[in-house]
């Protein structure tokens, strides 16, 4: 039931907050955010670790396929849970100082999106998982296409032709492990023996969808447009959750039920994703807009993350948990910076920018430490996960080892210097800025605090998600021929 | 039986209506009668007649749950021509006589056990239809659209009754059973190919499969819209269910001739009509293209037939179909106010008018096939029956042109959602305007989150 409650909450506050107006919808939205996150904080104390799926909901629902709604929590879900509801309600609250048009409207479909998000990290049978794999991608569309800034009608149309794109590759995947298994259920997946050579075709499929969702490079040419043109709320949702959702995919379907594939093409991939990590990081360097500096060097901690998984090891799927985990705080903060920045400049252009720092000690002060949660400074979110990903890519394979770790390197420059040029230097003539205040400190708070924690404790995550993944590896290795 | 005699009678009943100046109460009295039609279907009060016909109509369960189908369809559209043809009541009831005795040969249709039968439900089918097509006499796209409709209807007419000649004249029978058992025993000839290939090919005109698909824009774009929803919708499906008969039945025998032909007819049908929608700016057109598209898919499964595909297919064409009603309620509404019949006439219609533009948006995903929306289910039950049978081609066909109307299905959406300051004007709607849009999208999500149970109860009459 709890875990059912997670897809309803968001989801039915969502299309009653369609019917509301103005400063109700706003309220009504951050009150359900809160209700969930009070409902995975609930869930998680009552969270056994040890035991496999929890909280399972699980009846017929296509006898065709042998498909069944079957949802529940294990270990990884649990802690994707615990990011999709927090950054949820770190949205809600950042964006209470604006005033989009139709706020009923881009409350409703946030929520709707949470909602289905939270499906796909609760779903335990593949067709249950891809309706809510595509139902998340609805909002997020036309989040992008009704409030981006214009032109949007192109980015917005690349970016669901894209996703779509994926989706019906795996779809056709998910079709055939279905006709062949006669089941699309997790527990039956995860027992049944795929033919080798069918293997490598359904990984195509299914990483086809994958690595235009996490993006990875080549498929990577939607992004960067799409996250610097949309509002900040819809960026973080869709940088902090919805390209997790790809990353947790892979370890929770690819791994266990096509080991074979994963173990012998899973280095392609890898190779891919530490050329775009290194290839992400320059076109970083060069780039005159805030926004897209962080959209860049998104794709570049995400191609480590999808290395990590890829390498199956406890070092690459645990970093993997902790980074997917504080890469979404990370984003949510560098986001939330240039959301600030863009309220009072209207725009994002490094050009534009400078000398902000004596006029705004606070939000200088977020920035800065935001900035090296980022980039991976020890005792920050961003140290733990990243280290232990590096370790297993090293592992894997030491050239693309030296490639990935680039990423950290060159991070330190881009972010450093785009610091240097946004907060320092010369004030630009005749402008204002009003430091951070209000609600805003208030949402800051809890980002600074996450990010400690989880810089010197990585263990709360690994202590939920450990076991789950210890199953999985075994999985692995033991179908292996 | 019942359930043709009902309509018939309610057909007349609507007709003298029509004579004694009594017009208003021509669509509650349809209504009853379609409701009683139903009624006798689901409650299996079909009277005996099979010694009264000599077997030359089947009450099988395809026949009755294709018949169900299409009756519950013709409800939905009338109940949305009550915004249609508000103003314009001249002949009013004619025109629900039409269309209740154009049924009742759709009814006749996906009954037949005999190719005579079949001739007769065609016309049956046709004929209301070619008069409601030029019904809007004083605009000269219906006049073009009636004569264009008739015309080349007429056309498959004739190559129907040459095709059922032939196969006449080898197997001496116009009997479904007695065919298949003559082709068992005495195998198959060069005319009995040639003679049903004449048949399908009036098959594939009816259900504007390509390469018979040019009249459907132009006769979609000319014809009152109560008709364009009728056409797409109860037309294609009678003679769907019909085609399934034909060669189910009766030429199970040579299956390899009709599998090969469906397979090109299929895979070009996909190709075509997801490719010239790319190019469509009137809303009828796209829709028209996206129905031929659609046929496209269906017969994907068709080609990998086994013993379920009728309830698959029927499944697809229901949720198809509810969803081509919600657009075409919602194109009229528009049309009827503004004038607009233009996609790119659609700019901004979210900012005044929310509710017209979600059922527009879930007609459309449902159309791309996005889940958890009736179109979703529909196609991927053809999809893994096809992989079953091993089309693998086929499939890789139909994946890549869905992705192609899908695109045009987002272009869509995405300019009735597009902001760049033009705002439609709102348009007024009644209440019941309001409750169908509601219930219609309803529909849609409840026939896509329960496929087994809208399968199940067809398959259960």
């Amino acid at each position: 039931m709890l875990s059912l409650l997670h897809i309803l909450i968001p989801i039915v506050s969502g299309i009653l907050v369609l019917m509301t107006q103005g400063e109700t919808a706003k309220r009504l939205s951050i009150l359900s955010a809160v209700l969930s996150l009070a409902l995975t904080g609930y869930t998680v104390s009552q969270f056994d670790a040890a035991a496999d799926l929890q909280h399972i909901i699980d009846i017929p629902w296509i006898s065709a396929l042998g498909s069944r709604f079957h949802i529940g929590i294990d270990g990884i879900g649990m802690v994707m849970l615990l990011l999709s509801n927090v950054v949820a309600l770190l949205v809600m609250l950042s964006s209470s100082k604006d005033n989009y048009h139709s706020s009923s409207l881009f409350y409703g479909l946030l929520l709707i999106m949470q909602g289905a998000m939270n499906g796909v990290f609760v779903a335990c049978d593949l067709v249950t998982y891809y309706i809510f794999w595509e139902l998340a991608l609805i909002p997020a569309y036309l989040l992008v296409i009704m409030w981006g800034r214009k032109p949007i009608m192109a980015p917005g149309l690349k970016f669901f032709i894209y996703t779509l794109f994926g989706s019906l590759f795996m779809l056709a995947a998910i079709i055939y492990l279905g006709v062949k298994t006669g089941s699309t259920d997790m527990s039956m997946l995860y027992s049944a023996d795929i033919d080798p050579s069918a293997q490598l075709w359904l990984y195509i499929g299914f990483m086809l969808a994958y690595g235009v969702k996490i993006p990875i490079f080549p498929l990577h040419t939607w992004q960067p447009e799409t996250y610097e043109r949309s509002p900040a709320q819809v960026t973080m949702m869709l940088s902090a959750v919805m390209l997790k959702m790809a990353l947790f995919s892979i370890i929770r379907w690819v791994i266990p039920v096509l080991p074979m594939a994963v173990a012998q093409y899973g280095i392609y991939v890898i190779g891919l994703a530490a050329i775009g990590v290194l290839y992400a990081s320059l076109i970083a360097w060069n780039q005159d807009n805030l926004k897209k500096v962080f959209a860049y060097s998104s794709i570049a901690h995400v191609g480590l993350i999808a290395a990590g998984i890829l390498t199956v090891s406890k070092a690459g799927l645990n970093g993997a948990m902790v980074q997917m985990v504080a890469h979404a705080i990370a984003a949510v903060g560098l986001f939330y910076i240039c959301h600030i920045l863009y309220r009072q400049y209207g725009h994002h252009e490094l050009k534009g920018l400078g000398g902000i720092r004596h006029k705004a000690p606070l939000f200088a002060g977020f920035y800065i430490l935001v900035l090296m949660a980022s980039v991976g400074l020890p005792l920050t979110s961003g140290f733990p996960g990243e280290f232990m990903l590096f370790n297993a890519v090293f592992n894997a394979h030491n050239i693309l080892g030296i490639f990935a770790a680039s990423g950290v390197v060159l991070g330190a420059i881009y972010m450093l210097s785009s610091y240097q040029k946004a907060m320092l230097g010369p004030e630009v003539q005749g402008s204002t800025f009003a430091d951070i205040d209000g609600i805003d400190k208030w949402t800051w708070i809890p980002i600074v605090i996450l990010i400690v924690i989880l810089g010197l404790f990585p263990s709360i995550i690994t202590d939920i998600s450990g076991p789950t993944i210890d199953r999985i590896m075994d999985i692995f290795n033991s179908k292996q021929r | 039986m019942n359930t043709i005699i009902v309509l018939g009678i309610f057909a007349i009943i609507a007709m003298y209506l029509g004579l004694f100046n009594l017009k208003r109460y021509a669509l509650p009295v349809s209504l009853i009668g379609l409701l009683l039609a139903l009624g006798t279907i689901l409650t299996k009060q079909l009277g005996n007649f099979d010694g009264l016909l000599y077997g030359m109509v089947s009450f099988d369960n395809i026949s009755q749950s294709y018949g169900a189908v299409m009756i519950i369809i013709t409800c939905l559209i009338f109940v949305a021509s009550r915004f249609y043809y508000k103003d314009e009541i001249e002949h009013l009831g004619d025109i629900y006589a039409l269309f209740l005795f154009s049924l009742l040969g759709g009814i006749v249709l996906v009954s037949f056990q005999n190719l005579v039968m079949l001739f007769l439900g065609v016309e049956i089918l046709s004929i209301p239809l070619y008069i409601l097509a030029g019904s809007n006499r004083r605009n000269v796209n219906a006049n073009e659209a009636g004569l264009k409709y008739f015309l080349l209807g007429s056309f498959a007419s004739c190559f129907l009754l040459l095709g059922i000649t032939i196969i006449y004249g080898i197997t001496a029978s116009f009997n479904l059973t007695t065919i298949a058992e003559f082709i068992t025993a005495n195998g198959d000839s060069l005319l009995l190919y040639v003679g049903c290939l004449l048949v399908l090919g009036a098959f594939i005109f009816k259900i504007s499969a390509v390469p018979f698909h040019f009249w459907a824009p132009d006769v979609y774009q000319g014809s009152p819209t109560t008709l364009t929803s009728y056409l797409a919708t109860v037309g294609k499906i009678a003679a769907l269910g019909a085609l399934l008969r034909f060669l189910n039945i009766g030429l199970q025998g040579i299956e390899p001739v009709w599998h090969h032909a469906l397979w090109i007819v299929a895979i070009i049908t996909m190709v075509v009509g997801s490719i010239i929608t790319l190019s469509q700016d009137n809303m009828k057109r796209l829709l028209a293209y996206t129905g031929i598209a659609n046929i496209g898919f269906i017969l994907t499964a068709y080609v990998a037939m086994d013993a379920e595909s009728h309830s698959y297919i029927l499944y697809y064409f229901f949720g198809y179909s509810i969803a081509t009603i919600a657009a075409f309620s919602v194109y009229s509404t528009i049309k009827n106010q503004t004038g607009v019949d233009t996609i790119s006439g659609l700019k901004g219609l979210i900012t005044n008018n929310r509710l017209l533009t979600f059922t527009l948006l879930i007609a459309m995903l449902s159309f791309a096939g996005i889940p958890p929306l009736a179109g979703f289910f529909g196609k991927f039950f053809i999809f893994s029956k096809a992989l079953k049978a091993g089309e693998i081609m086929l499939v890789i066909v139909a994946v890549i042109t869905s992705l192609i109307s899908a695109f045009n299905y987002i272009r869509l959406m995405t300019h009735t959602v597009s902001n760049d300051g033009t705002a439609m004007q709102k348009i007024n709607l009644s209440v019941g305007q309001r409750l169908f849009f509601v219930s219609s999208i309803i529909f849609v999500v409840l026939i896509g989150l329960f496929p087994d149970a809208v399968m199940g109860f067809f398959a259960g009459i």
